[in-house]
């Protein structure tokens, strides 16, 4: 029985030893905190517009926000960030796919709610959407922005003094200034019908936003640039589809192209204000989204007034004839609102071209870092973008990087952009922040219910850019 | 337009998923080769020797009914993925193996027998919102091996025996599919159920009352799948994701084992064995949706995902004290080399190395009936991956690695009833 006993043991033995053994944890430590070089972010302020706020889907919402390219850089650092919250579906109304065969994009008319209006500072993130250069300088709420009612202002600025009096009083030790976007994207999603900021003014503006920052915060700043139209599929997701859908009667003979009013005109076109299909498909003349999303891309070729119907123009007054086909005759044109003509291009090129040199040169004076977002988006639509392996490019919807609204990326856009900044960052002040893997931000096409017709123009809402700031 | 967008979606269809492998393998067919380690098939001398070496049947006179129930308790945890250590723990599930074997004598020679198994019979169970659930959320097989065997005695040293085998099987898989861009995950079950039908064999050689050799061989079983694949998602993605029947082949792989018996003492017997299992000749998982035409052949969807595994052996050592008349100790240890390539493991089946430590006994209740308990804790090696080629995203062509530390145990417990008359 001795023998036994002792086997028995042993064999306890071994168990216990393979019981305690099993609890090995010995790499159970939080990964260290990144090497941040140089680069202080025990205060770290974006200062922008939507692009910084984190605006997509033509709409600000909390789901999302926790996505904006400011509050990945602040998850990768471990900084302190408080952004102007609102519960989703947001403000003012987000886009949402309704069908996916067809794609159909709807605006949830519900609306979301400011989260926490109480923040005893001013946020982390200042990003206004719809801002101007001249509002971050002046305006104080939405009565003294430049549009006069963009309620982001109230929403992020609670009455406390404009966007750069906020930013200066949090005393920022790391800032990032992507700003004047909307200086130049209001004329061109219009089409060329609103002014944009003279290229003159915009350098005196930045100056003095960039002076002020400069002499009146000890932060460290990398500034962005302008991204240039071509790479936004607000502008080039349209053109290419209206000229799949027209090419038939082109190549019949029985029509040129489309036929497009410019420079404020209104009704009857000169003959030679036409894009052929070629021009479409090469992007020398841009059609907007909203000619889609107006329900107007249906009706070209047909001989319709509805242009005219919801404007409340009488069609003879302005010398258009609505019995010949809409976009392909000259008496019927397409309306300056929703086309870039090739001067009107050019104007945005040169707009942005200067804007930039602006930036260039004021963050060279100032020792600022800058991020070349404009170099990026124009390889990206060139060749596209490989982030984590998985290749993104520039077309609406199913490129990845852009959201429902054609000119606010999507998360994992936003991803990417937290990335440029990283590297920038990195390179600039010896840092070594780990860069965030795009591929594990959830996607954010939001599902309502999706149609693109045969030819691949998507089908949005009439009221889906109605109340859209930039 | 968005054509590319369905096509997205289907390319990653269980890009990766692990049904044969050793993970759901079970080798624990009765309570008393459980306690030896499952170093068995050198002896082969109960009437589980029909699923562990047929030509051991030779030794058992008359008629021979043995039934049990292996009770199995997995524990699975996942740390990851790096740098993030936020630990992820499976969901309890306990599985229930049964076996049955029945032997009978029916001249001097020649025995028969006849016994059912469930040789692979595990599955994974993870929370439905963990950080794989685009790898793996519910994966499970279930399997049932009848088993006919006939075995003749050519001399008193030497006997073989051969037999054939019909397998039953079903399989579910269940995991989230990523429909990024858009901010959705659809939900996306296979269930299918199969048959299939194999072989074994087995030589047992005794030269002495103390001592014996046995060889066992288990052929593969091709089983052919067929099923339903269902998907829960936004109604937007109806029509764009496959459902519907589906059709996948797969095998069940070829094991060999050879196994020795010692007796040093008249109390004391001593066994050793080395199983050999062929995985290698699997190397990928082939799902064909019959009614999901794939846009780009024009033919039914297939999907396809490498398994890559490498072949594995398990080393076992078992030892069996006859205390007396009425009562038999025993105890094991087992070492088992796993398949799965550190790049390639996930979570379907968080495998690694193991190791077996098996104790039970034996109580003769009356003349002719006796019961075996027995217990085995099973530790797999802490297994920590750093060059994985799984992503955990979920997105096509993604690199996000599963890498991170995965530790797993599991207690099995099992009972069996032997009668012979």
């Amino acid at each position: 029985m001795k023998k036994i006993n002792f086997s028995i043991i042993g064999i306890l033995i071994v168990f216990a030893v393979a019981f305690w053994s099993c609890e090995d944890r010995t790499d159970l430590t939080e990964p260290g905190a990144p090497s941040l070089g140089n680069a202080d972010f025990s205060t770290f302020v974006s200062f922008g517009n939507s692009l910084t706020a984190g605006y997509q889907n033509g709409a600000l919402y909390e789901s999302t926000q926790k996505y904006s390219f400011g509050n990945l850089i602040a998850q990768q650092v471990g900084a302190n960030y408080v952004q102007p919250l609102i519960s989703d579906p947001g403000i003012p109304g987000r886009l949402e796919v309704k069908s996916i065969e067809p794609f159909e994009v709807v605006t949830n008319t519900t609306l979301g709610q400011p989260k926490n209006t109480s923040y005893g500072k001013p946020y982390n993130n200042l990003g206004i959407p719809g801002a101007l250069l001249v509002d971050f300088l002046q305006a104080k709420d939405a009565s003294t922005s430049i549009s006069g009612d963009n309620i982001f202002f109230d929403i992020v600025l609670r009455g406390n003094g404009t966007e750069l009096e906020q930013a200066i009083s949090l005393k920022p030790t790391f800032m990032t200034l992507w700003v004047g976007n909307n200086d130049i994207l209001g004329y061109a999603t219009r089409g060329g019908t609103v002014p944009h900021t003279p290229t003159d003014l915009f350098a005196q503006l930045y100056g003095q936003l960039a002076g002020a920052i400069a002499t009146q915060t000890n932060a460290k700043v990398v500034v962005a640039n302008i991204p240039g139209v071509q790479a936004v599929p607000y502008f080039t997701t349209v053109g290419p589809g209206v000229a799949q859908a027209i090419k038939p009667a082109v190549d019949a003979g029985l029509a040129v192209g489309v036929f497009y009013n410019t420079n404020g005109q209104i009704g009857a076109t000169a003959p030679n204000n036409v894009a052929t299909v070629d021009a479409l498909v090469k992007g020398d003349v841009l059609l907007t989204l909203t000619l889609s999303s107006y329900g107007y891309t249906d009706l070209i070729g047909q001989p319709t007034g509805k242009f005219y119907r919801d404007n409340g123009i009488d069609p003879a007054l302005v010398g258009a004839d609505t019995t010949k086909p809409f976009g392909l005759h000259p008496a019927n044109p397409i309306p300056d609102a929703f086309v870039l003509d090739p001067a009107e291009i050019q104007e945005v090129n040169n707009t942005v071209e200067s804007f930039n040199q602006t930036i260039a040169g004021i963050a060279s004076a100032n020792g600022w870092a800058l991020v070349d977002v404009n170099a990026f988006f124009k390889q990206t639509a060139a060749n596209g973008y490989v982030a984590n392996g998985v290749k993104f490019t520039t077309q609406y919807v199913t490129g990845g990087l852009f959201s429902l609204d054609g000119v606010h990326p999507t998360s994992q856009g936003y991803a990417i952009i937290a990335n440029l900044f990283i590297d920038k960052i990195n390179e600039a002040f010896g840092a070594n922040i780990p860069k965030v893997n795009v591929t594990t931000i959830p996607g954010s096409l939001v599902l309502a219910k999706v149609s693109f017709d045969k030819y691949g123009i998507p089908k949005l809402d009439k009221n889906a850019f109605a109340n859209f700031p930039f | 337009m968005l054509k590319k967008i369905n096509v997205t979606i289907l390319g990653i269809l269980f890009a990766t998923t692990q049904l044969f492998a050793s993970g759901f393998q079970i080798n624990e067919h009765s309570a008393r080769a459980m306690a030896l380690g499952g170093a068995f098939t050198g002896l082969a001398n109960d009437p589980s020797a029909v699923y562990f070496n047929p030509a051991g049947i030779t030794q058992l006179s008359g008629t021979h009914l043995m039934a049990g129930v292996t009770l199995i308790v997995p524990k699975s945890t996942f740390r990851g993925p790096s740098p993030a250590i936020t630990e992820w723990e499976l969901e309890k599930q306990i599985f229930n193996p049964i076996n049955f074997y029945v032997t009978h004598q029916m001249s001097e020679k020649f025995h028969l027998g006849f016994s059912v198994n469930n040789p692979y019979g595990l599955g994974t169970k993870w929370p439905s919102d963990w950080v794989g659930k685009y790898m793996a959320v519910e994966t499970e097989i279930r399997t049932f091996y009848f088993n006919a065997v006939a075995a003749y005695e050519v001399s008193k040293q030497f006997s073989l025996g051969f037999g054939f085998t019909y397998a039953l099987g079903d399989v579910l898989i269940s995991r989230m599919q990523n429909l990024s861009p858009f901010n959705a995950d659809a939900e996306i079950s296979l269930e299918g159920n199969g048959s299939g039908a194999g072989f074994n064999f087995g030589l047992l050689f005794k030269p002495s009352e103390n001592f014996s050799i046995g060889a066992a061989y288990k052929s593969r079983v091709n089983f052919k799948f067929e099923g339903d694949a269902t998907v829960t998602a936004p109604k937007q993605f109806n029509g764009l994701i496959p459902t519907g029947k589906i059709e996948a082949p797969l095998t069940a792989p070829d094991v060999l084992s050879f196994g020795i018996g010692v007796k040093p003492s008249d109390n004391l017997t001593l066994s050793a064995d080395l199983q050999f299992t062929m995985w290698s000749t699997y190397d990928k998982l082939e799902i064909t949706f019959k009614d999901f035409v794939d846009s780009k052949t024009g033919k039914p969807m297939v999907t396809s995902s490498v398994r890559d595994y490498e072949d594995s052996f398990i080393g076992r050592f078992g030892a069996e004290y006859v205390v007396s008349s009425m009562m038999t100790l025993r105890a094991g240890f087992l070492y088992d080399k796993n398949p799965v390539k550190d790049e390639r493991v996930d979570p379907t089946l968080p495998d690694a190395d193991r190791l077996g430590f098996n104790a039970g006994l034996g109580i003769k209740l009356a003349d002719n009936l006796s019961l075996d308990l027995a217990y085995m804790f099973l530790r797999f090696s802490e297994r920590k991956i750093d060059n994985s080629l799984e992503s955990y995203s979920g997105i096509e062509d993604s690199v996000a690695p599963m890498n991170g530390v995965y530790n797993s145990v599991a207690h099995l417990f099992a009972v069996n009833l032997s009668v012979n008359f």
